[in-house]
């Protein structure tokens, strides 16, 4: 059969061979289209010759289904109605101009243009175009379409999908896309709105056609209506005819089942991307799969703002990169799960990974999420697999697994980070949190203490491990820090932290630990009362509460625990040691025994034990020595500690970061600011302890009286200043009254001071700076006073590094002192104190009773025996004439000597009492015979913070009738006796007058005491049997001599003890009397010591 | 009143190039025929081949004073190598570069439109922009349109800019039977683009003149360029590279956009073959002297599509003319065109007479190569031609050998572009394609069975000459020898 020479083709009528044969339009239209192309054809329509062959190619194709490109171009054009439907999201700014074109066009192109032109496109003679100009920013103009009178629009050739088409990488390309395949939202704003207006427009009919064919671009495409609240018209097409076809959406969401299902109220939940299974054609994002298969890596760094591989402008997550840390950081011991949230593990309690979570997993999901969406999981020895079950939009989940991997030499990511391994100089933090309350109870600051080699080296403070605290939210906590030492810092954190973050900034990750605030106990609505007493002794301090009038309670902040208990009860831990641990373990070793020294004891007690610390505390801080911000527990610390040894290693533990540490004792009584500062501070770590006891005892703070006692000896600017530090410590809810009438109402409280009856009592509370005294009879007050005779006195003195101190040379000297470890602290009376604190009763009753003990008890007699004469002096005041009995109450920490010989804590020895009996009565002189009896306080030490909040407040409101004389025969001129004379009376005369005083020697109630001491003590058994023994006891005349036998120089040295006082106190501060003891005691102690 | 054929591109060269044989072969045109060369590529090896055949025909017609319209190359060719010059009224070239306008070294559409100076800053750059992609603007033009017609199309335009123009115009205002024929691929580059624009042109110009052009779809293959670029160096850096792949589809597309005429051409011949088939040409170029492909047949009878636009009678032009060709007949795999296929009454007839004339110029210089009077002596047909009333001698032909040389080679190049034209899925099936003598006509072997050149001669001998010139003479005797049936 013939052929035509023509291209393959169907169906062109035969005709005679070698003859021109001439076709119909119609003919040649159907040879056209009939015209057969193979499949493998490159499609590249460029072959129409005109400068206008691009719009002349979209008229063409859109008229015919079988056009070569038909649904390219159908396709290109929904591209564009698609990308300017939803301009917005893609974050692309599109702008319209209208070109026109004149016959007398001078521009050669444009006048070629014009020439070359269809006649559709001119319009009086000018040709006229709309151009659709795109950009992302004003630099990247782009043509996004042209207008066409054929095709409404038609598209630039440069948009042609190429590969590494940044630009519209899902649009223009050659595989066409039906409308079937894109957003519904589109799907049904082309069928209901935009056909709808070109049908009614009439200009665009093959348009019309094309987008209506049953079998064309459009088939099986949703025809529902679109909520017309949901468009917009287009700005940019105002000033165009377009602007009545085109609309936006107004939308920067997407749809996807892929959506993150936050937990947190987020306005764009991320697009989640998975690259561990294959993406190629697998559901994308309204409607669109995926049009490649992303890679990992190639995701890593892409930015998370615009959609891989789209124009999108919407924020997506790759999962593995975005919630998982770099490295997985291990801790040598357990995580406590018991406070922590861990997820899933094998056993909890064997977990030791900080969880590898970012930042950004948080902007989603909360801390309550993490126990059912994570999972760790050990593989293999050296492999541990976290895995994260992500919840999306359509309910279901995406779970994402990262491995971790041991000895990972070459690469810093997927590591597992083992610091431990360099045991105690780790750079993982050990934390413990104070208090373990609920933040609904505690509104004050929390305390964190980290123990970790953390920072790159001492001196320099750049932080290798550096930590966040956040709270739920996931917003920075504000805190203040100190570094204490090489490994330790103290935080003082606004509020309880719910995340704790660890960064390893050499891997540039992090571990998470979030702490579980529902495992905190809560204490429903604490409404009780308490008022609280505080005694800030000069050696120890000691506070008691009562709630709602019951029976007060000294302070112990103690779980009841024994042992080391770093892991649940009196702090938030996030380690949890087994006892295998403590026990043996370095760490736990070290935190345990820094704890006490730098931050708060693991347990307060007052059984006597190793593993705690006793009440009462021993009244000493530290403060950093290079500072001037005090912040209790920051700058300041009270060394709970008392023998573990390498306590008091403050000054070494400081050196290695530069910090000095200076040890404030002697709180009290000094009226220096910075003594001040550290009494303020002292009190407020103990205030602290304070409020947290409280709470746990459903106390509301707001229903707390507090209540202070000040020895009746301390000055009026003492006074004042106090009664300042105490409104800033507690505002005004504090009172205040002396300690003398404060052991008053203890014994009050205890209802053994006699009533009904003329019998007297006398308290004497003897702490380390002072004893105070009260005179009491059957409901009156006789006296209250405090003498400057007290400890202190007692344990001798220093001078030119000298220690006299027979007390300490023997106490010291014993086996179970450890000596060492207290050789740091500053001070001979305070090393004393520690040790006496850190001694068991047993081991002192032993001392007391040994040959050695000689001279102490000498000294104690000494000392007592004094006091008694003193007391005696003032009683003479108080008429006695009926009195039938005395009771003598010893009270406070220096009663602890009085009772001491006896091995008993309560109880005198009876030759002692004797003694003491004896010289009363000498000094009293009692018309009758009068029974005097001795008894010391059961809850000694305690005496003043119990009566200052359980006390009669009667009684507390009761002043003395009697003031306090000066117990001494002093002239300041001849025959002015003034014995009789008021502290207050003298101290007025002495700032008056200012005369130098004068003693009678034969009249001198000091030189009266010695005599009637030694007489007494001479005559009694205990020192004929036993004290005479020790041989710089044996002479007792000598002795006498030595203390009062130069008068001259003995009115000389009370002189000096008078003007210093006056000069800083403007007070002689206790009785004349007193003060020559003060001269006499330290030559006996210079005696003893020197002939031991 | 020329006829004005616009060879367009590489395709239209070869196309004149079978018009010239054609010519050459005696198929009488009643007007001289004008050619002009359209190529911005004018070293392109098609143009240069083309134009040496119109060279050597003129050279030889200039022995034909007055030629019957039987002879050979009794068509005029109006050709001239010289430019014009200042002195001389304005000449139509010959040869007319659509991009002489450019630098040479800025032979891109971005230059010429001024896209980078006048355009930036304009909304006008954007109209580029949607009109021309970033390749397309800065293509190399030199080597031609690389199958981008729109491109072309704009530079084609330029023409109507030229001083000649005007000229042209007023010839074919002034002559009405002036004609233009328009030789150009249509799924190329430069022909594709020059087509439609430049018989626009004169149909804007003139619109009286009748205006036909033959439109080649796609009957050649390239080599693949993606290939080729991993091979060749100079390749590498090339955006744009001719590419058979889309072939077709370019074609087809074009197809739609001449349905409505948009060129206001008469008549339009359109010529193809099934694309599957067709061969590839050895040569890849994308212009300049490598491109010199083979004469095909579908080129043959694009010149018989010219041949019947001149000879139609004015106010019989209709748009569309195919033709069809006899085989495959009976056996679907033979595809050869015969001489019934050939659409003039002729038909083989001037092969064969050409064919002949080859042998005897061959045969002629075999003796004067050999310098052998005595056997050329004894060539009966040399025997009465005459020059200055003087018998020819052999020597007088050995002399003349430079005079002849021309026709030798054109004769030799009439074989090669026999050979080439047989060399094709539809084989041009008239002759041998060796122009073998004993052996003629492959169709027909018995035809002149039992004839030796020698007892041809006797047909040519006693025929009178009047030429006074051996060239002259010769073809003036080999015009009116007849061939007949064999004894």
């Amino acid at each position: 059969m013939p052929r035509y020479l023509l291209p393959k083709h169907k169906s062109l009528p035969q005709t005679t061979p070698g003859q021109w044969k001439e076709l119909t339009i119609t003919d040649f239209t159907t040879f056209v289209n009939e015209m057969e192309v193979s499949p493998d054809s490159k499609i590249n329509v460029t072959s129409i010759p005109s400068p206008w062959a691009r719009m002349l190619l979209f008229k063409e194709a859109i008229k015919s289904t079988n056009h070569l490109i038909h649904k390219e171009v159908m396709s290109n054009i929904l591209d564009v109605l698609e990308i300017i439907f939803y301009y917005e999201l893609m974050n692309i700014n599109i702008e319209y101009k209208e070109i026109k074109i004149k016959n007398d066009e001078k521009n050669k192109f444009l006048k070629i243009l014009y020439d070359l032109s269809p006649e559709e496109i001119k319009k009086d003679d000018i040709v006229s175009i709309g151009l659709l100009i795109a950009s992302r920013d004003s630099n990247d103009k782009f043509v996004l379409a042209g207008t066409s009178p054929f095709s409404l629009l038609f598209t630039p050739m440069n948009l042609k999908h190429k590969e590494g088409n940044t630009v519209f990488p899902r649009y223009f390309r050659e595989r066409p896309v039906p409308l079937k395949e894109r957003p519904k939202d589109f799907q049904k704003w082309i069928n209901s709105n935009f056909l709808t207006k070109l049908r009614k427009d009439g200009n665009y009919p093959d348009l019309v056609k094309a987008l209506s064919d049953e079998e064309g671009i459009c088939a099986e495409s949703l025809k529902e209506p679109l909520t017309q609240e949901i468009l917009l018209p287009c700005d940019f097409l105002l000033e165009s005819s377009l602007g009545n076809l085109l609309e936006k959406i107004n939308t920067k969401k997407i749809s996807s089942s892929y959506l993150l299902k936050p937990r947190k109220e987020n306005e764009i939940p991320p697009l989640v991307i998975d690259p561990s299974k294959s993406l190629y054609a697998s559901e994308y994002y309204n409607g669109y799969n995926y049009l490649q298969d992303f890679k990992y890596e190639e995701l890593k760094n892409s930015n998370r703002d615009f959609l891989p591989g789209e124009n999108i402008k919407y924020p997506w997550i790759l999962p593995q990169e975005d919630f998982f840390q770099p490295v997985l950081i291990k801790y040598k011991y357990r995580l406590n799960n018991n406070r922590l949230i861990l997820g899933s593990y094998k056993d909890s309690s064997d977990m030791k990974y900080a969880l590898p979570l970012t930042d950004t997993f948080f902007n989603y999901f909360n801390y309550d999420d993490v126990q059912d969406m994570l999972s760790i999981q050990e593989i293999s020895d050296k492999t541990v697999r976290v895995t994260l079950k992500i919840p999306i939009q359509n309910g279901d989940y995406i779970e994402i697994k990262r491995d971790y991997f041991q000895d990972l030499t070459n690469s810093k990511e997927n590591r597992i980070i083992n610091y431990d391994d360099r045991d105690i100089d780790t750079p993982l933090p050990h934390i413990m949190i104070w208090p373990p309350l609920h933040p609904d109870n505690w509104k004050d600051s929390y305390y964190a203490f980290v123990y970790g080699k953390r920072y790159k080296d001492a001196i320099n403070q750049e932080e290798m491990v550096p930590l966040e605290f956040k709270d739920q939210d996931f917003k920075d906590i504000n805190y203040e820090r100190s570094r204490k030492a090489d490994k330790i810092e103290i935080f003082r954190l606004e509020t309880l932290p719910t995340y704790i973050v660890i960064s390893d900034i050499a891997s540039n990750g992090k571990g998470l630990l979030i702490l579980n605030h529902k495992s905190l106990t809560t204490i429903m609505n604490p409404e009780k009362s308490a008022k609280v007493g505080i005694d800030f002794g000069t050696s120890h301090t000691n506070i008691a509460i009562t709630i709602d009038n019951s029976e007060p309670e000294v302070l112990k902040y103690s779980s009841g625990f024994l042992g080391k208990n770093l892991n649940d009860n009196d702090f938030i831990t996030l380690i949890r040691f087994s006892e295998p641990e403590l026990g043996r373990e370095q760490i736990p070793n070290l935190i345990y025994n820094y704890l006490k020294q730098y931050f708060l004891p693991n347990s307060l007690s007052e059984i006597h034990n190793n593993q705690s610390v006793d009440m009462p505390l021993p009244s000493m801080i530290l403060m950093e020595g290079d500072t001037d911000s005090y912040e209790a527990l920051l700058n300041t610390s009270i060394a709970f500690s008392k023998d573990d040894v390498g306590l008091f290693n403050y000054d070494l533990d400081g050196m290695t970061i530069k910090k000095t540490y200076v040890q404030q004792t002697n709180l009290k009584w000094e009226p220096q600011l910075i003594k001040q500062q550290a009494s303020k501070e002292y009190l407020r770590i103990l205030l602290l302890l304070l409020k947290y006891e409280l709470i746990k005892r459903g106390v509301d703070l707001k229903k707390v009286e507090y209540h202070w006692a000040f020895p009746k000896s301390f000055s009026e600017t003492l006074i004042s200043d106090y009664k300042k530090m105490w409104r800033e410590l507690v505002g005004d809810v504090y009172k205040i009254t002396d300690e003398s009438k404060a052991a008053l109402l203890y014994f009050d409280h205890k209802g053994i001071l006699p009533r009904n009856t003329p019998d007297i009592a006398i308290i004497i509370d003897t702490g380390g700076g002072s004893s105070d005294i009260s005179i009491w009879q059957d409901g009156q007050i006789h006296m209250l006073y405090s003498s400057l005779w007290a400890g202190k006195n007692l344990v001798g003195f220093e001078k030119d590094n000298k220690i006299y101190s027979i007390i300490y040379d023997a106490i010291i000297n014993l086996p179970s002192t450890k000596r060492d470890i207290f050789q740091n602290i500053k001070g001979f009376q305070n090393q004393l104190n520690y040790i006496l604190y850190s001694l068991d009763e047993t081991t002192l009753s032993n001392l007391a009773r040994s040959d050695s003990f000689y001279k102490i008890r000498f000294i104690i007699l000494y000392f007592w025996s004094a006091l008694l004469y003193e007391i005696g002096i003032q009683c003479r005041a108080i008429d006695m004439d009926n009195i039938k009995k005395i009771n003598l109450f010893l009270a406070g920490n220096g009663s602890r000597f009085a009772c001491w010989s006896s091995g008993a804590v309560d109880k005198m020895d009876e030759q002692e009492q004797e003694i003491y009996q004896k010289i009363i009565k000498e000094t009293i002189p009692f018309k009758n015979e009068v029974e005097i009896h001795t008894s010391a306080a059961q809850d000694k030490k305690r005496e003043v913070a119990i009566g200052l909040c359980r006390g009669n407040e009667e009684l507390r409101a009761k002043e003395a009738s009697k003031r306090q004389l000066i117990a001494e025969k002093v002239f300041i001129e001849a025959n002015s006796d003034l014995s009789n004379m008021t502290i207050d009376e003298f101290n007025e005369l002495i700032l008056q007058n200012g005369h130098n005083i004068h003693l009678d020697q034969n009249n001198s109630e000091i030189v009266k005491f010695h005599n009637t001491f030694f007489e007494v003590l001479a005559k009694s058994n205990l020192y004929r049997d036993r004290l005479k023994n020790d041989r710089a006891l044996s002479n007792l005349e000598s002795i006498k001599n030595i203390l009062i036998g130069d008068w001259g120089k003995f009115v000389g040295e009370l002189r000096g003890v008078i003007e210093d006082n006056i000069k800083n106190y403007n007070s002689i501060s206790s009785s004349v009397f007193t003060l020559e003891m003060q001269i006499t005691i330290n030559r006996l102690h210079r005696y003893l010591s020197e002939n031991q | 009143m020329p006829y004005y054929v616009f060879s367009v591109g590489g395709t239209g060269a070869r196309c004149l190039e079978s018009l010239i044989y054609l010519c050459a072969m005696g198929i009488h045109l009643d007007q001289p025929l004008f050619p002009i060369f359209v190529d911005p590529d004018q070293s392109n090896g098609n143009i240069t081949r083309t134009i040496k055949l119109i060279q050597k025909y003129k050279l030889i017609r200039e022995h034909l004073p007055r030629p019957s319209k039987d002879y050979l190359f009794n068509t005029e060719i109006i050709y001239s190598d010289k430019e014009n010059s200042p002195n001389t009224t304005v000449k139509i070239p010959n040869l007319y570069n659509p991009n002489s306008g450019l630098d040479p070294a800025q032979n891109k559409l971005s230059h010429f439109i001024e896209y980078e100076t006048k355009l930036q800053g304009t909304d006008y750059k954007f109209l580029a922009d949607l009109l021309f992609s970033k390749e397309e603007l800065n293509m190399d033009m030199s080597a031609g349109y690389r199958g981008i017609p729109s491109i072309g199309s704009i530079l084609m335009t330029d023409i109507q800019n030229q001083a000649f123009w005007t000229e042209l115009r007023g010839r074919l205002e002034e002559d009405t039977a002036s004609r233009v024929f328009i030789f150009a691929s249509l799924f190329g580059g430069t022909g594709a683009s020059g087509y439609p624009v430049i018989s626009k042109l004169i149909k804007n110009a003139s619109p009286t003149t009748k205006v036909g052009g033959v439109l080649m779809l796609p009957y050649f293959k390239l080599k693949d360029p993606e290939n080729l670029q991993k091979y060749q160096e100079s390749l590498k850096k090339e955006k744009i590279m001719p590419n058979s792949k889309s072939f077709m589809i370019n074609a087809k597309t074009a197809c739609e956009f001449y349905k409505n005429n948009y060129s206001q051409i008469d008549s339009n011949y359109f010529l193809g073959d099934d694309f599957e088939h067709c061969k590839q040409y050895e040569n890849y170029a994308i212009g300049s002297a490598e491109q010199k492909n083979d004469a095909h047949m579908l080129e043959l009878m694009a010149a018989y599509a010219a041949i019947d636009f001149f000879h139609r009678e004015s106010g019989n032009f209709k748009p569309f003319y195919v033709i069809q060709v006899k085989n495959p007949d009976k056996n679907a795999d033979i595809t050869d065109v015969v001489a019934e296929d050939i659409p003039h009454q002729d038909k083989e007839k001037p092969f064969e007479r050409f064919a002949l004339l080859y042998h005897y110029i061959n045969e002629l210089f075999e003796l004067i190569d050999k310098d052998n009077a005595k056997l050329l002596d004894k060539i009966a047909w040399l025997r009465d031609l005459k020059i200055d009333d003087k018998k020819v001698r052999a020597r007088d032909i050995i002399d003349k050998k430079t005079e002849l040389s021309s026709l030798k080679e054109l004769m030799d190049s009439f074989q090669e572009w026999i050979y080439q034209n047989h060399n094709n899925y539809a084989k041009l099936n008239i002759l041998d394609y060796e122009l073998k003598l004993d052996n003629l006509l492959t169709n027909n072997p018995n035809k002149y069975k039992g004839y030796h050149i020698s007892h041809l001669d006797t047909k040519f001998y006693g025929k009178k000459t009047n030429q006074n010139d051996l060239l002259g003479d010769m073809l003036e005797a080999m015009s009116l020898a007849k061939i007949t049936e064999g004894r």
